[in-house]
C-alpha cells in the first residue's frame, strides 16, 4: 500500500490575468518573438495560458523607462499561487517588458476566450524612444485663408470702381477728363499682377 | 412626560436624498474612455458626490483608475 506520505497533492492553480507593457523596440523584431518573452517566462514556472493578444499599442500618458510607447499584451492563465512572487520577480528583471501587472479572476471573464488575432503589422509600429513628428501648424491654413479673402477684396475693389466710374460718367455728362481714371485704373492693376507672375 | 422609543431625527442624513448612479460601462483599467469620463483635465478623480455612484462602486472606480495610471493608462497628473 502506497504511504499518504508520497502522495502529492496536485498544485492548487488559480485563475489570473496579466497585462504587459512590451517595448516596441522588441515588437519591431517580430510579434511572435516579443510576445514569447513573456510567455516563455509564465511557462517555465507552471503556468497554463489559456490565452494572450494583443490589446492595443497606444502612447503612454507618462515616460516608463524612457519609452514614450508601448505594446499591450493581455494573457489569460492558470498558474499556482506560490509561483507568483517568483514570476513578479522574473519579469522584473526582464528587459523588453517595460511594466506589468498581474490580478486574480475568480472565474476568466468572456474576453479570454475569445478568438486571438495575431496579424500584427510590425513595420506600422512606431519606436516607443522616437519623438512624435510635429503636427502640421494650424497657422498655414489660417495663412492661406487671408489670402483668399485678399484675392477676394481684390476682385471686388476694381468692379466697385468701375461702378463708382459709371456713375461719375453719367452724373458728369460727357467729361473727358473724368474717363481718363477709368483707362489708369485696369493698366494699374496689371502693372501690379506682373510683377508677381514674373 | 419623557417620550418613549426612538427619538425622531430631527435632521435628515446628509446625501440621503440622493439617488445613486449606477455605472455606464463595467469599471474596469481597461476601459480607459470611460475612466478618462470620471476623471478631470488635470487627472484627479471626481469625488462621490459628482459622480453619484454608490460606496462599492466609487472604491472600484479608485482601484481602476489607480491600476490604469499605473499601466500608463492615464495620468498622475495631467
Amino acid at each position: 500500500m502506497q504511504n499518504l506520505k508520497d502522495i502529492q497533492p496536485k498544485p492548487k492553480l488559480k485563475k489570473y490575468e496579466a497585462m504587459f507593457l512590451l517595448d516596441n523596440r522588441e515588437v519591431k523584431k517580430g510579434w511572435d518573438y516579443a510576445k514569447g518573452i513573456p510567455l516563455s517566462i509564465l511557462e517555465k514556472n507552471g503556468a497554463k495560458i489559456v490565452s494572450a493578444r494583443r490589446w492595443d499599442e497606444r502612447k503612454l500618458a507618462y515616460e516608463i523607462k524612457k519609452q514614450k510607447r508601448a505594446t499591450f499584451l493581455l494573457v489569460f492563465f492558470e498558474a499556482p499561487p506560490e509561483k507568483i512572487s517568483l514570476l513578479n520577480r522574473e519579469i522584473q528583471l526582464t528587459e523588453g517588458i517595460l511594466r506589468h501587472l498581474i490580478l486574480v479572476h475568480d472565474e476568466f471573464p468572456p474576453v479570454a476566450f475569445e478568438p486571438v488575432e495575431d496579424d500584427v503589422d510590425v513595420s506600422k509600429i512606431p519606436l516607443g524612444d522616437e519623438e512624435e513628428p510635429e503636427e502640421p501648424q494650424q497657422g498655414t491654413p489660417e495663412e492661406g485663408g487671408p489670402q483668399e479673402g485678399v484675392e477676394e477684396k481684390s476682385s471686388q475693389v476694381p468692379g466697385e470702381e468701375t461702378a463708382e466710374v459709371e456713375t461719375e460718367e453719367k452724373t458728369g455728362a460727357g467729361d473727358g477728363e473724368k474717363t481718363s481714371p477709368e483707362g489708369e485704373n485696369p493698366a494699374g492693376g496689371e502693372e501690379e499682377t506682373k510683377p508677381q507672375e514674373g | 412626560m419623557a417620550e418613549i422609543g426612538r427619538a425622531k431625527r430631527k435632521f435628515r442624513k446628509f446625501g440621503s436624498r440622493k439617488k445613486r448612479a449606477v455605472p455606464a460601462e463595467p469599471l474596469d483599467y481597461k476601459n480607459v474612455a470611460y475612466l478618462q469620463s470620471l476623471i478631470s483635465p488635470q487627472g484627479k478623480m471626481f469625488s462621490r458626490k459628482r459622480t453619484a455612484f454608490s460606496g462599492i462602486d466609487q472604491k472600484k472606480f479608485k482601484l481602476a483608475v489607480k491600476r490604469a495610471r499605473f499601466l500608463g493608462l492615464l495620468p498622475y497628473v495631467g
